[in-house]
């Protein structure tokens, strides 16, 4: 089912057990409420934890502070509903926003990407998103540390 | 949001004093959310492995251009203040060491966060070209290959590469609280550059001179 408000800058679609919410142009905050109604109507006959979410913001161009804060209060609400969410785009601006969604919401199980392949990976995974980062930090500076020690061991 | 408890406030004053101390300037509420998020010993970790991955950075390439791949490993997170930040203790770090002006204008960081990863890769490409920005633009370039395509490390800093936009990943998601409206002119000096008020008011007055030179021509 696909449901696209006239004049609102959004489309929802369902392809199996995933909502695709496309952003497009300017979102305001009229915009977001209706998206907010309508993916709370498209989720209310799902069971808990039964889909994943995956914002596309790849065709957004501009979104208010007044939008984001209802974007960050549909994320909260997903999390007690969707099993996971997604948001991509290729634009930094968009991912620093969906970054600030995630963390203010706040819900460890969505997290920004800037590409679909990525995000897909993600919804099909089950770790906490700080746990991801912790984890990827971590191991990339404790290889580097590894071999520093090692240039330094070979140089004495 | 969750209300810090009497400790953790202690806990949050101490590193904002300890910050203060070291880099030379307040990371105003970004401590306290990385305890809100981390709690005492996440953000120990944080902060520390920050300060290591810094600072092996600096040494293994430069200040300079260290800072410069910490700005753009944060500009494509989408963290205005770490790039606003990073990029502007790299620009005085350059006019330090030479007396010119660094080719990445803090004025067009916001710009360039508004456009695909596509390109602002070619916009960066164009800044950095010539001879005197070779090595910085490879370690750019190696760094969005390793970011965007999967590239898996192969050569001398990728590793290192690896770990900055790894490090700086984990970092955003607490210093976004400010990176979300950040903008130039209300960022201090990223990393550990201390700059004097010398510089910092040499700098920009070289800066406002070269930008209305360039609004000049442009009319």
């Amino acid at each position: 089912m696909t449901t696209t408000a006239h004049r609102q800058p959004w489309e929802l679609r369902e392809e199996g057990d995933k909502i695709v919410v496309e952003l497009r142009g300017d979102l305001d905050e009229a915009g977001a409420r209706e998206l907010e109604r309508a993916l709370a109507e498209q989720l209310r006959d799902h069971a808990p934890g039964s889909r994943v979410v995956l914002f596309d913001l790849n065709q957004l161009r501009r979104c208010n502070v007044e939008a984001r804060e209802v974007l960050a209060r549909i994320q909260r609400s997903l999390g007690g509903v969707a099993r996971r969410s997604a948001w991509i785009t290729k634009r930094p601006i968009f991912r620093g926003l969906a970054l600030w969604i995630c963390h203010h919401a706040p819900d460890s199980n969505a997290r920004s990407f800037p590409s679909e392949a990525d995000a897909e990976r993600w919804l099909g995974s089950n770790e906490a998103r700080e746990a991801v980062l912790e984890r990827d930090a971590s191991s990339w500076i404790g290889r580097v540390r590894g071999r520093l020690f090692l240039a330094t061991e070979a140089a004495q | 949001m969750t209300e810090l408890n009497i400790l953790q406030r202690t806990f949050v004053s101490a590193m904002r004093a300890l910050t203060k101390l070291s880099a030379g300037y307040d990371m105003g509420p970004i401590q306290e959310e990385m305890v809100r998020t981390h709690g005492y010993r996440g953000t120990l970790r944080l902060m520390k492995l920050g300060a290591d991955i810094t600072t092996t950075l600096a040494r293994s390439v430069g200040d300079y251009t260290a800072q410069t791949l910490i700005g753009v490993a944060a500009l494509w997170n989408g963290c205005r203040y770490c790039v606003i930040g990073h990029i502007y203790s790299a620009n005085l770090h350059y006019f330090k060491e030479s007396g010119r002006l660094g080719p990445l204008d803090e004025d067009s960081l916001i710009d360039l966060m508004y456009m695909t990863d596509e390109e602002s890769f070619a916009v960066l490409k164009d800044t950095f070209a010539g001879p005197e920005h070779a090595r910085t633009w490879h370690l750019i370039e190696r760094m969005y290959q390793l970011r965007f395509r999967d590239l898996d490390p192969a050569e001398g800093e990728d590793e290192l590469l690896k770990a900055t936009i790894a490090y700086w990943e984990w970092l955003n998601e607490c210093t976004i609280i400010l990176g979300i409206d950040a903008k130039p002119g209300s960022v201090p000096a990223l990393g550990y550059m201390r700059p004097t008020q010398e510089l910092v008011d040499g700098y920009d007055k070289a800066r406002r001179a070269a930008r209305e030179a360039a609004r000049a021509a442009a009319t």
